[in-house]
């Protein structure tokens, strides 16, 4: 008696055994597939070595899996509380320039930007200034401070193009984008067309924006 | 084995022998092969002995494959990117009971990247603090932060500079801990927002443990 439960135990432990290797052999496998996923939406930084290339040394700039890609679709608020979304810029060529108000090197770029927005609007050419301050949502005293933060942030550049905020709500979708600035170039059929990353020149900025807009291809 | 099987008579079952085993379950009806688990066991215990060994043959097939990192599962996430500014030391200081010790916390900046100093230029920049939580036994009754250096960025002659005060490699915070007798594990918090010279990232903070010992 006492050796049949003894057999029994030990069947029922090996049981046991194999159905914890099964399913840790199926997590292991969800993980890999969501790794590969992760890694595959993931930016590759390209040595940049151009002549036009911001500072003196080669500046490092990344490639983005999602150009060639639609543009993920997003709806956000601008710090008045109006909601705007990327599907009503259909038909035009839309740069999303991901800026903080504590990023200098956005600081650096965003006069370039109100220029050329001014340059290349008659063509059909906009800019989504996506803020990624961080806000306190859980506090609203401290939210209102934030939100007016980015509108003041903004108005010291002179940004008269859209203001948009909680960027960081559509980082994941943009490839997860965790340096500033960077810009996605959006063309007329709502295609990713060109992606930067950190501080460029005005000649580059303006060289995306013509792909967006379909010139200079 | 033996090469072929030996037919075994067993009362109204029948077993095909092969050398000192069998072969569960296989009886001949007239011409024809069928597999019975019954046929060769005549009790409760070779049945369970059978089901025994099937399970333990198909955990050695099956357990290679799950072999792979079976338990990476349980461990945490994949492994995320390093941080920007790491503590160094002490890790583990002695101090006297109850009396305001000085005590210097070492902490890098990785090399090509800055972050703002304590008290930089603007008040939109994001400055490097300290925080301890309340934590029974010691309290952080002071930090110093260095001072920080200048560093300009500027891109072209028609744009204007930006002045910023930076840490950059490495830099001594000075704190001043007061502590009760006994061991503490003091956990820290330094936040920080670490730029390059054309890249920001967002504001990161890291942990500073320190284990404390007051006599």
């Amino acid at each position: 008696m006492k050796r049949n439960v003894l057999v029994v135990a030990v069947v029922v432990c090996i049981l046991a055994l194999l159905s914890l290797a099964g399913w840790a052999n199926w997590q292991n496998r969800k993980q890999l597939a969501a790794h590969q996923q992760a890694l595959a939406n993931q930016a590759v930084l390209v040595a940049d070595n151009s002549a036009t290339s911001a500072s003196a040394d080669s500046v490092l700039h990344m490639s983005s899996p999602l150009v060639g890609k639609p543009a993920p679709a997003f709806t956000l608020n601008t710090p008045q509380g109006d909601k705007l979304s990327l599907a009503s810029f259909k038909g035009k060529a839309v740069q999303i320039n991901f800026w903080a108000t504590w990023c200098a090197p956005c600081k650096i770029e965003t006069p370039w930007l109100v220029e050329l927005e001014k340059q290349y609007k008659p063509q059909g050419f906009e800019i989504l200034a996506v803020s990624v301050d961080d806000l306190d949502k859980d506090d609203p005293k401290l939210l209102a401070k934030d939100i007016a933060g980015v509108a003041k942030g903004a108005k010291e550049l002179h940004i008269d193009y859209p203001v948009l905020i909680d960027g960081d709500s559509i980082a994941k979708p943009y490839g997860d984008v965790d340096v500033y600035p960077t810009s996605f170039f959006i063309n007329r059929s709502g295609k990713i067309v060109a992606a930067s990353f950190g501080l460029t020149s005005k000649d580059d900025l303006e060289s995306n924006i013509k792909k967006a807009l379909g010139e200079g291809m | 084995m033996q090469a072929s099987p030996i037919p075994i008579q067993n009362a109204d079952k029948r077993c095909f022998k092969v050398g000192r085993g069998f072969i569960p379950g296989i009886k001949t009806m007239g011409s024809s092969w069928a597999l019975a688990p019954e046929a060769c066991f005549s009790s409760t215990l070779a049945q369970i002995q059978a089901l025994f060994l099937i399970c333990f043959a198909s955990s050695l097939a099956i357990l290679p494959l799950s072999a792979q990192a079976p338990f990476s599962s349980l461990q945490s996430h994949p492994a995320a990117k390093p941080a920007a500014v790491a503590y160094l030391f002490p890790e583990q200081i002695s101090i006297a009971a109850d009396k305001p010790t000085p005590v210097d916390l070492h902490f890098k900046v990785a090399a090509g990247l800055h972050v703002n100093s304590h008290t930089p230029r603007s008040e939109e920049l994001i400055p490097t603090t300290l925080k301890l939580p309340e934590t029974p036994g010691i309290r952080l009754t002071k930090t110093d932060f260095p001072p920080g250096t200048d560093f300009t960025l500027a891109i072209g002659s028609d744009t204007p500079a930006e002045k910023l005060s930076v840490y950059t490699g490495e830099f001594i915070v000075h704190a001043e801990l007061v502590a009760a007798k006994g061991e503490h594990l003091v956990q820290a918090t330094l936040r920080y927002q670490a730029c390059s010279s054309d890249t920001c990232m967002p504001p990161h903070s890291i942990p500073v443990a320190i284990d404390v010992i007051a006599k």
